[in-house]
């Protein structure tokens, strides 16, 4: 694996971090603390 | 094209829905002055205008009016600098890294763009103080007590940022690459902690420190330091500051993207316009990244607005300006739905070239998942009724807010992985394509700058509406009661932000040729 790739990789494992943590705020202020309006 | 119009239709049904039916249907055309009278009847009479109602001859909302176009056209310009510090600080570092010639070129324009629009940004902010003194003598009086030190620094804020980027463009290519970074971050965090300090006050209005304003002796602190902190560093004060940030490079990276493909237009020569294709790609990135932090962030404010200032979240969430969180988050998805479009059209050639019908397929999946996320996102949660919870009141089953919170999740997720397949899948082969733009992708990076923009309008409007009737929440009231009912309504704010719109974008354009570079002939992009 050469240093773009590696960089790639890294990137992507970013992404999908980012991902994770983007369904964490939702589930944590979305779901459980903010009301539903219904 | 045949994208780029349902884009268009679906734009014009949406807002035609929303003015014509929705906004109607949920008590958006009632003022909140009426609408929250009775607080408004014990606001400490300290803090009612002392001083006859100064009126504009623009109607009961001129005064509004008039604070709405200064300061809602003022974001404009004042995010060239907070969003683009960082998109061209980014230019400088790919610059050193890749000493491609192309990123030296598009950030030595920036800078000057962003010299020559200062003075823009700087005129609307000081006509929004003057109005503020004019408009609402008391509320001046109070708030920029309240904020005198924080004010400070961001008046000399205002002299350190022209400072770094007026030297950063001077001094461009004839400093070394360590100045080039050090000024390109100065600038970043001069504009950074410039809106940190006017946002203590913004935020401030929202959610204040204190119940009231309690003055003490004369001195350097006019209230004790621990009141101060509490004012100051209120409960929405970062979230504010983030989203703004976020929403800031999202605008910059977006109007980029409509300014170069308009170069793309006027330019004939091809290096011009394989520059100029690739400086519209590089901004569309920078807004889809900066728009997929936002809900995010938002998610947060909403929270804090919620748990600190709970009239305010029913206001806007499950209220009569819920309106236009439905017309926020509508072109949310507008503005990812274009970029996947963008995408798909721009990448078309290289993607059979390359044999990747799987990612030409992904990319048409994510622009139909887009749409169908932006449906739910767009359905009123009630119709018939000013509050939600109003005996009468029709609930729609679609709108839910759970499967709101999970469309926006899908939104993030489409934005961030195309984000990943252009930069990380398509990289070093994108190269070979520039100066190809379809007339799709060139329709869609002119939807993505003006939604881009305008979404910035809206946001302000929100907290503005959020806050109506008063100026700090609970404490200094909109001055002149059922007479003068805020917040401006919505047929009115709309020609605001179109007029807003329209000279803000005036301005960037004629700037933009000015400062633009164009590739000689001969020379490589």
């Amino acid at each position: 694996m050469n240093r773009g790739q590696a960089l790639a990789y890294i990137m992507w494992i970013a992404i999908a971090v980012y991902i994770g943590v983007a369904i964490y705020v939702f589930w944590h202020f979305g779901f459980t603390k903010l009301p539903s309006p219904m | 094209m045949k994208k780029i119009v349902g884009i268009l239709i679906a734009f014009a049904i949406f807002i035609i829905v929303l003015y014509g039916y929705i906004i109607p249907l949920q008590g958006g055309l009632i003022s909140s002055t009426a609408i929250r009278a009775d607080d408004l009847s014990e606001a400490d009479p300290r803090f009612e205008e002392q001083l006859p109602i100064q009126e504009v001859d623009l109607g009961p909302s001129g005064r509004s009016i008039f604070i709405a176009f200064v300061m809602l056209t003022h974001i404009l310009f004042a995010n060239l600098h907070l969003g683009g510090a960082w998109v061209l600080l980014s230019l400088i570092i790919l610059y050193l890294f890749s000493r491609k010639e192309r990123y030296s070129h598009l950030g030595k324009s920036v800078a000057l763009f962003n010299v020559i629009l200062f003075s823009a940004g700087a005129t609307f902010a000081a006509a929004g103080v003057l109005f503020f003194i004019s408009l609402y003598p008391t509320f001046a009086a109070q708030g920029f007590h309240i904020y005198w030190w924080p004010l400070l620094v961001e008046a000399t804020l205002f002299g350190i940022e022209i400072f770094f980027v007026y030297t950063l463009w001077f001094t461009w290519a004839r400093i070394g690459a360590i100045w080039h970074v050090l000024l390109g971050v100065g600038y970043a965090l001069s504009i950074y902690f410039q809106t940190l300090a006017i946002d203590t006050f913004v935020s401030g209005m929202l959610t204040p420190g204190e119940e009231t304003i309690t003055w003490g002796e004369p001195g350097l602190l006019g209230m004790p330091w621990i009141d101060y902190l509490q004012w100051w560093f209120n409960p929405t004060l970062w979230p504010l500051q983030s989203h703004r940030v976020a929403a800031a490079i999202s605008f910059f990276g977006f109007l980029i993207a409509f300014l170069a493909v308009l170069h793309y237009h006027d330019r004939t020569d091809p290096p011009s316009r394989r520059y100029w294709d690739w400086a519209c790609s590089f901004g569309i990135l920078w807004g889809l990244a900066g728009l997929i932090a936002q809900p995010l962030l938002g998610v947060w404010y909403m929270y804090a607005i919620f748990a600190h200032q709970h009239q305010a979240f029913a206001n806007i969430m499950t209220g009569p300006r819920a309106w236009e969180m439905l017309m926020m988050v509508g072109f949310i998805s507008l503005l990812v739905i274009t970029a996947s479009v963008y995408f798909i059209e721009r990448r078309e050639r290289l993607l059979i070239r390359l044999g990747r019908r799987d990612i030409r397929r992904l990319l048409r999946i994510f622009a139909i998942a887009a749409a169908v996320a932006g449906l739910v996102l767009v359905q009123p949660a009630w119709l018939g009724g000013i509050m939600q919870a109003d005996p009468g009141a029709w609930a729609n089953p679609f709108g839910l807010m759970y499967y709101k919170h999970i469309a926006l999740l899908v939104l993030v997720a489409i934005g961030a992985i195309i984000i990943g397949i252009d930069l990380l899948v398509l990289r070093g082969r994108r190269d070979e394509e520039w100066g190809n733009l379809s007339r799709a992708s060139w329709a869609a990076a002119l939807i993505t700058g003006i939604l881009g923009s305008w979404i910035v309008m809206i946001m302000g409007y929100v907290r503005e509406s959020a806050r109506s009737p008063w100026l700090f929440y609970k404490i200094v009231p909109v001055p002149g009661g059922q007479t003068y009912p805020t917040p401006v309504p919505p047929q009115q704010i709309l020609v605001v932000w179109l007029i807003g719109l329209g000279l803000a974008f005036a301005a960037f354009w004629f700037t933009f040729r000015v400062t633009s570079y164009h590739p000689e002939r001969e020379e490589e992009v």
